[in-house]
């Protein structure tokens, strides 16, 4: 899980404490998720590009698989159990 | 690269599903990862690592990184959940990506509404972010990116705004009991 991703998952965890949700997968039942960035796809490129510069053996095919859904609100939405849309 | 306010523009489109009765509750946020790349170009860095490479780390977590998130709810939906005030109330929502010289009317408290800055009336988008940096100087949120433009960043105005006007209004109704 990229920076990207845990730094979401913990802005959002602190605002459903905030918001003094006690019971997250039912409210997260019918909440969907918006998630922007400007700069974050960058971010978990440059750690697969990274890798691969260094050589071919220690390219990781599982992180290239996290990271193309390595969308913040896509990882929310697992985390929440969330069944509504979830965009970025 | 989405724009500066993607942050804004999420909150705008969340509002705006909520006011259609699409959804009743959102989570909507903002994030942003200071990555490698952008510390190399110099004019993304602060003036004083203009010149120099800056010392940041590179495996830690680097400066200008950070999270905004916004739970968004309908009127209905916060009263079902009857024990819960607002921080806020969604007034309007513009997005600088469609309309340049649209002012900031994003989200209001009794507090901020009140106060005078938050009354101007600027043309231009960096006038208001400028608004915001005043309006907010004395919080906590200190931005110390090292490029000036991120999608968080007005999106961290705005949640300092909010939690600093709670945060005075309770001060106030205790100095008045």
């Amino acid at each position: 899980m990229s920076d990207y991703v845990k730094l979401s998952l913990a802005a959002s965890a602190l605002a459903l404490i905030d918001a003094q949700i006690a019971d997250t997968t039912a409210f997260a039942e019918t909440c969907s998720a918006f998630s922007a960035a400007r700069m974050a796809r960058r971010n978990y490129s440059h750690t697969y590009y990274a890798r691969s510069s260094t050589g071919i053996d220690r390219r990781q095919s599982m992180l290239f698989a996290e990271g193309v859904p390595n969308a913040a609100a896509a990882h929310l939405s697992l985390m929440l159990s969330s069944k509504a849309p979830a965009n970025r | 690269m989405a724009p500066a306010t993607a942050g804004l523009d999420a909150l705008a489109a969340g509002l705006f599903r909520i006011q259609t009765g699409e959804w009743d509750r959102a989570i909507v946020g903002a994030r942003g990862i200071t990555n490698p790349y952008q510390l190399r170009l110099p004019r993304l860095r602060p003036l004083r690592w203009r010149n120099s490479a800056p010392p940041f780390p590179t495996r830690r977590l680097r400066r200008g990184s950070g999270a905004v998130t916004f739970i968004l709810e309908s009127r209905r939906s916060l009263e079902q959940r009857a024990l819960v005030a607002a921080r806020g109330r969604v007034l309007a929502c513009s997005s600088f990506r469609s309309r340049n010289n649209a002012r900031i009317a994003a989200l209001s408290t009794p507090r901020a509404r009140s106060h005078p800055l938050f009354r101007q009336r600027h043309p231009h988008r960096h006038a208001e972010l400028s608004l915001f940096r005043r309006a907010i100087a004395r919080l906590r949120y200190r931005p110390s990116t090292p490029h000036r433009e991120s999608s968080r960043r007005p999106a961290a105005s705005i949640a300092a705004v909010l939690r600093t006007a709670e945060c005075r209004s309770s001060s106030a109704t205790a100095f008045k009991t």
